[in-house]
This record gives structure tokens, sequence and C-alpha cells, in this order.
């Protein structure tokens, strides 16, 4: 019997069995280190990202815990006016420089009711895609939330709505 | 908790290589400076600690807590709700 953990290698492609997803295939140059581990999970520092069905959200799937997967998404699908400012301390720990090659998303929290589901602005995640080191930060903007409700009171998706200010 | 008392352009070093100052004083407030190499991380307690139970929340999102948001998503009423 083989064990959760296990991945196998074929050819260019590695397998993980994630617990949350099944199976997964994702080629090594996909794998993204943090420098640190997510606040909360400090040990956990190779994950793979994993498309959600074909729309905007991904699973940030830990490569050390089968158990442990995040749902992310694009921020700016929800709220384009988004300005984080990133640390120059957390640029430096990532090895960013200009010309900057960058992704960043944001941890999304589904609660039983999923109207009421939220998105950390405040602590996205940023990957440096020229090394693959990446890092939750804590933006320098006073104004976004830990928990940002995606949808606005009445739970129907606006366009901008239920945006925070700046 | 070790504790010292502090004048202000005095520092408190701590481990090897963190270094913090007080840099003023002003009522109840005191303004500090960290210094600490890149790798570690500094917040204020409150944030560090509300984004860690946030993480902790987002890792625990249930299958079917995904599969109502998907429903949401696509325009579909709840599931035990009748359509609209």
């Amino acid at each position: 019997m083989r064990g959760k953990e296990e991945t196998r290698e074929m050819g260019e492609l590695e397998s993980f069995h994630s617990q949350k997803l099944g199976w997964i295939r994702f080629r090594p140059d996909q794998v993204i280190e943090f420098v640190e581990g997510l606040l909360g999970f400090p040990e956990l520092r190779r994950y793979v990202l994993i498309d959600h069905r074909k729309g905007v959200f991904m699973w940030l799937q830990s490569l050390e815990d089968p158990s442990i997967a995040f749902l992310v998404v694009d921020p700016w699908v929800f709220f384009p006016h988004y300005s984080p400012e990133v640390p120059d301390e957390d640029v430096e720990a990532l090895g960013l420089e200009e010309p900057y090659n960058f992704s960043l998303f944001c941890l999304v929290t589904v609660p039983a009711d999923p109207r009421k589901m939220t998105v950390n602005l405040k602590g996205p995640v940023v990957v440096n895609l020229n090394n693959r080191r990446a890092k939750q930060v804590v933006v320098s903007n006073p104004e976004y939330p830990i928990r940002q409700p995606v949808f606005p009171e009445g739970g129907e998706e606006g366009q901008g709505e239920g945006e925070p200010e700046g | 908790m070790l504790v010292l008392t502090r004048k202000i352009m005095e520092s408190v070093v701590i481990g090897d290589d963190i270094e913090v100052y007080i840099l003023e004083i002003k009522g109840d407030r005191v303004r500090l400076g960290i210094k600490a190499p890149r790798e570690v991380s500094v917040h204020r307690k409150e944030i560090y600690e509300e984004i860690l139970r946030s993480n902790i929340e987002a890792a625990s999102a249930s299958p079917e807590a995904t599969r109502e948001m998907d429903r949401l998503l696509d325009g579909k009423p709840p599931t035990g709700e009748k359509g609209r």
C-alpha cells in the first residue's frame, strides 16, 4: 500500500496525493518555495498551485502535508482597485528586483454560508516568478482588512461593491 | 517575561541580531524602532494573530462549503433551497 505522502516521478511530471484534491500532477518548476511558512504553518514551505475548476480560484496545496490546501484567488477579480504596498523587507527577502516578475494572490475563507466568504487583503502571498520564492506579506496599507467580504450585504455579487476604500 | 526599563534612544538586543530601540515616548504611546535580519518578520501582535487565525480558517474550508461557493458563483440556488 502506498502512503499518501509518496511522490512519484513520471518523466517531467510529479504526482502527489492531496486529501482535498486527490491525485495532482505538476512539473518541478511549478513548485513554490516559501522563505517563511504561512503564519500558523511555519514548517510548511513547499507548495504548488492547482486550478479550481476553470475559474479564478486556485488551491495552494502543501507538498509536505497532504491535508493542507488553501483556496486562493487573484484579488483584482473582485477588487480591481486593490493596490497593496509590499514592505521593502519582503521585497528583499523574495529577491525581487526590477523588472519585477511576480504573482500575487490572497487566501480565501469560505464559511458554511458562502455568501459570507472573505478574502485576506492584508496578508497576500507574493511569489517571485524568477526564483519561485514566496512569502505571505503584511501590506503596509492600513485600510485593507484581513477578512474582506467578497459579497456586499444581501449576497448578490456586485462589480466593485463591498470594495474597501483606497 | 523579562522586564527592563529603558530611556529614549536606548535599546534592547534579542538573540544575536534583533535590536529594539525606544525612539520616542508621547503620552501613552511608545515609538519603537526594530532592527532585524530580513528573514525575520516583525508585525504588530494583533495583526499577526488575526492573520494566523484567518489562515487556519482558510485551511479548514470544508468540501461542502466549497461546493456551495461553486453553486453561488454559478448562479445556482444553495443546496436545500428551491430555485428562484
